[in-house]
């Protein structure tokens, strides 16, 4: 394959100067030539329509496969932390399989699987003023829940409203708040702590 | 409108573990790691392991990035050096039209897109992978000279040059293609 940047028209110009002014934008210097040259003028236009080709390509909306983004948080879960990292997010050990929140009364066991706590706390969440929605990630709720017995604690994420009078804090706050009364009224399990994580804001 | 968090602040919590974190940066770049990587090595399966190999090298290497120069940069130039590699691995030339048929987009875009862009597609396979790369990057993502020269290290003065031989060969070939 031989390119073709050192070839040159018959007016002495350098073909590969007018491709890379095709691809850049016009030279100023080389316009007044370009204008009137029999050569240059038809190299230019036929240039055009070949790198039209590439500008095309360049705006053809392209969409990674759906499963990209869960096939690399398994393979990094796989992996363990990052060298330096050290802390664990409470969605890391919580593993994705059904837990139960699981205790003993008098006549007999209870036991309620940890999505349901996830949901009633989601719901509940989501009904704080300030509160626009849960952050998703690829195929999460946005809420992680972590069961001990009757002892369960709530990791939620947030996308709070930016301008909410409350400020990002006191919608944590009004969240936490909510998805203890929410979760112990409905489940009669005991909340040990909610842990809330606003990622993103809107306005 | 949602304003993201940026992705300092993501990267600082997953450089500490938080897989939540990173998950949101991948959602995020994840477009244009694959986009590159399907017009280097054009073929969306390969494409879609590169890309995978990307966000994963990343993040074992979270410790080094230091949030000089923006994330995206950071990513392309793993991204690239991802899809230089199995080029460069790539012994036997495998028949060019059956990389084409993929190169395309999703199967649903081939049968529009093929005839198209095929043209322009095998011009792309006929370039070398650095060439390549640099052609991708400018005329492809749209990045300026200098953010070019950060993501493959070179001077811009290179990118220049890299990229005057680069789009002369690419016209050449799809010349010859007609």
């Amino acid at each position: 394959m031989s390119g073709q940047a050192d070839e040159r028209l018959a007016c002495g110009t350098e073909l590969g100067a007018l491709i890379d002014e095709v691809a850049d934008g016009p030279d100023p210097g080389r316009q007044a030539h370009e204008r009137r040259c029999p050569h240059c003028q038809p190299a230019l236009t036929d240039l055009r329509r070949v790198w039209g080709q590439v500008r095309e390509l360049a705006e053809q909306d392209v969409n990674p496969p759906e499963r990209l983004v869960a096939r690399v948080i398994d393979a990094i879960r796989r992996q363990g932390p990052p060298r330096e990292g050290t802390a664990l997010a409470l969605e890391d050990v919580v593993p994705r399989l059904v837990r139960h929140a699981r205790w003993r009364e008098a006549r007999g066991t209870t036991r309620i699987a940890d999505a349901v706590v996830a949901e009633i706390a989601a719901r509940a969440a989501r009904r704080v003023a300030g509160v626009h929605d849960l952050a998703r990630g690829a195929a999460r709720t946005g809420v992680a829940v972590e069961v001990d017995g009757r002892r369960v604690t709530v990791g939620v994420r947030l996308i709070v409203d930016y301008r909410h009078p409350d400020g990002v804090s006191g919608v944590t706050v009004s969240v936490r708040d909510a998805v203890i009364a929410e979760v112990e009224a409905l489940t009669g399990l005991s909340v040990a702590a909610v842990d809330v994580a606003v990622d993103d804001l809107h306005t | 409108m949602v304003v993201t968090v940026d992705d300092a602040h993501l990267v600082a919590a997953a450089r500490s573990g938080d897989v939540p974190a990173f998950e949101l940066l991948v959602a995020r770049h994840q477009k244009r790691v694959f986009r590159v990587a399907l017009r280097m090595l054009g073929d969306a399966a390969e494409a879609e392991d590169a890309a995978q190999d990307t966000f994963v090298a990343a993040w074992r290497a979270l410790g080094r990035y230091r949030g000089e120069g923006a994330f995206s940069t950071w990513l392309y130039r793993i991204a690239v050096n991802k899809c230089l590699d199995r080029l460069a691995a790539r012994r036997v030339t495998e028949p060019l039209d059956d990389r084409v048929a993929s190169a395309i987009g999703g199967p649903e875009e081939i049968a529009q897109g093929h005839a198209r862009f095929a043209a322009l597609i095998r011009a792309l396979a006929a370039l070398s992978g650095e060439q390549r790369a640099a052609l991708v990057l400018r005329e492809l993502e749209g990045l300026s000279y200098e953010e070019v020269a950060a993501v493959l290290g070179v001077t811009v003065a290179a990118v220049k040059g890299r990229l005057h031989r680069a789009r002369a060969e690419l016209v050449s070939q799809m010349r010859d293609w007609r």
